[in-house]
């Protein structure tokens, strides 16, 4: 079953085209990676899936419900943590997950167990009557996960959702999401710790430019672009020779693993200098060099 | 129909009414006493409009004032306060219709107005000989004109960048218009082409039909300011609708 099923999704805006095109489904169960840098069209299209932004082409589907034409039934499945803090000012914790649950249909006496819950597992139970303003960042951050659960959603989407925390909250949260993922909650997670999409995601979808780049397996991304290249450390400075797909730093010279047959010339190279090879290394691409190079950022 | 999520949306304007309470209940009862002590008490004691006491001409006046800011400011600040800290993406997500959305809005409004209205009404018996004559009509008037006034507030909200903006309908064009609209005079009192100016002023029939509803006596006919009132309320209602199903400054 498809959780979430983008086809030929487009938006534009006066003189800019946001979203040109873009399809990708997310299989039940799958925790979806949702990469791109600044302005490449990730957020409108979210925007278009949770309802914030209308689309003028396209159509987006949450477990089979139209977003449009069954829009209760699309949104009810779907619980969103975003990345700016958008409380209600009048509510204090505990209220704000009552309410966030009123608003999906859930009356308080039925939410109170989960709501209570919700709040000891995200160590927020000490808190219930503050106002969130009184909140630390890490906590903020905890009670916009502990809303976008509270109506118990199928589909959770996560903007951002470890910005601006210290690594140990960060490390707590990953667990969880790895936990309820576990579970059977399919997550879409928009990051800009790239490494945090690597751990996380078994899938990853990169957009660029309005365009879907890249959209596989993280493993699959990572291994089959081969795009890893291999480290001479050497105890002098080279001079530089015009080899291809091999670049020349200093002590430490790169070559890409499109050229790898050119090793030997880079060794002899070497040698005709009496320049000492002190290391050598291979190093496998991250996510991170993967996405860098994709959106030649 | 979204019952749950409509009644969350209106306890949610309540109960943003009660925590600035100090701002909009106790303001507008504290001024309209003001209003009474002043004008009334020492200006107006001697003086009559029609077959009433100026004191009794001028409590429907001011309830009414009050109905009319008060549903205007609760729609367009709460709206407006929801734009501005993304909290109304909150009620955009969710499952709730552009319906559902408006009417919990407009009902939080109108309740505020409501129990502004029946809380002056309530000082002001203790020391006025003035009640309700009408009623249904006293109810028709303060649920349609809170009902035009709130959609007002919604439809400025949506448009307004900043708070500033706000002001503007209240300052260049609410407050003048109540005031030439007989929250303080008998129009009867003004020379004959100001009363045929005054006419054309929509605040006139609100005011001037909630004044039947409680003393029995009007300037005008108590009909045409039903239907006067009824005619803006909807239209006023359906383009608030309108806007929100376009998704008007909220959607992208």
């Amino acid at each position: 079953m498809k959780a979430l099923s983008i086809k030929n999704l487009h938006k534009s805006y006066p003189n800019v085209k946001a979203v040109d095109g873009v399809s990708f489904d997310v299989e039940e169960g799958d925790f979806f990676g949702f990469l791109g840098p600044n302005g490449a069209g990730k957020t409108t299209t979210l925007n278009c899936v949770i309802g914030l932004a209308k689309f003028s082409k396209g159509e987006i589907e949450v477990f089979g419900k139209d977003n449009k034409k069954d829009f209760r039934d699309a949104r009810s499945l779907i619980g969103i943590a975003p990345q700016e803090y958008n409380f209600d000012p009048y509510l204090n914790i505990e209220d704000v997950l009552v309410y966030q649950a009123g608003y999906y249909g859930i009356p308080k006496g039925k939410i109170m167990p989960r709501v209570k819950l919700l709040l000891k597992q995200f160590k927020l139970d000490g808190k219930k009557e503050v106002d969130f303003r009184k909140l630390s960042g890490g906590m903020k951050r905890r009670l916009t996960l502990a809303r976008a659960l509270v109506h118990k959603p199928k589909l959770l989407i996560l903007d951002e959702p470890t910005a601006g925390v210290d690594v140990e909250l960060r490390l707590e949260i990953h667990k969880y999401l790895a936990e309820i993922n576990k579970q059977g909650v399919t997550i879409l997670l928009t990051s800009h710790y790239i490494d945090e999409i690597e751990k996380l995601c078994n899938k990853t979808c990169i957009v660029n430019d309005g365009k879907i780049i890249a959209n596989d397996l993280t493993k699959n991304l990572v291994d089959d672009l081969d795009t890893g290249h291999t480290e001479i450390l050497t105890d002098k400075k080279s001079k530089i020779k015009k080899i291809d797909c091999v670049e020349f730093k200093g002590n430490k010279i790169i070559v890409w693993n499109k050229g790898k047959d050119k090793l030997d010339d880079v060794f002899e190279h070497l040698s005709k200098q009496k320049i000492k090879v002190l290391d050598v290394k291979s190093v496998k691409d991250s996510l991170q060099d993967i996405f860098l190079r994709l959106t030649k950022k | 129909m979204n019952w749950t999520a409509l009644l969350t949306l209106i306890k949610r304007e309540n109960l943003r009414t009660i925590k600035i309470i100090n701002q909009v209940i106790w303001p507008p009862i504290i001024s309209s006493l003001l209003y009474i002590f002043i004008f009334g008490f020492s200006l107006g004691k001697n003086f009559e409009v029609g077959e009433v006491s100026y004191l009794a001409f001028l409590v429907p006046g001011l309830i009414m004032m009050n109905i009319i800011m008060s549903s205007f400011d609760e729609s367009s600040s709460s709206l407006f306060l929801g734009k501005f800290i993304n909290y109304i993406q909150e009620l955009l997500i969710a499952p709730m219709s552009y319906l559902e959305l408006v009417l919990g809005f407009l009902f939080g409004s109108i309740l505020r107005a409501f129990v502004i209205a029946n809380l002056i009404l309530l000082v002001f018996v203790f020391f006025i000989d003035v009640g309700v004559q009408h009623i249904g009509l006293y109810l028709y008037f303060t649920f349609f004109v809170s009902l035009f006034f709130a959609s007002i507030g919604l439809i400025v909200a949506l448009w307004a960048e900043k708070f500033d903006h706000l002001a503007i309908l209240n300052t260049f064009f609410i407050t003048p218009l109540l005031f030439f609209g007989g929250v303080f005079h008998s129009i009867k009192l003004l020379p004959e082409f100001f009363q045929k100016i005054s006419l054309i002023n929509p605040l006139f029939y609100m005011i001037d039909g909630f004044r039947f509803s409680m003393l029995g006596t009007s300037d005008g006919d108590v009909f045409t300011s039903m239907f006067v009132v009824l005619a803006l309320a909807l239209v006023a209602f359906f383009y608030t609708l309108y806007l929100f199903r376009s998704g008007y400054k909220l959607k992208q």
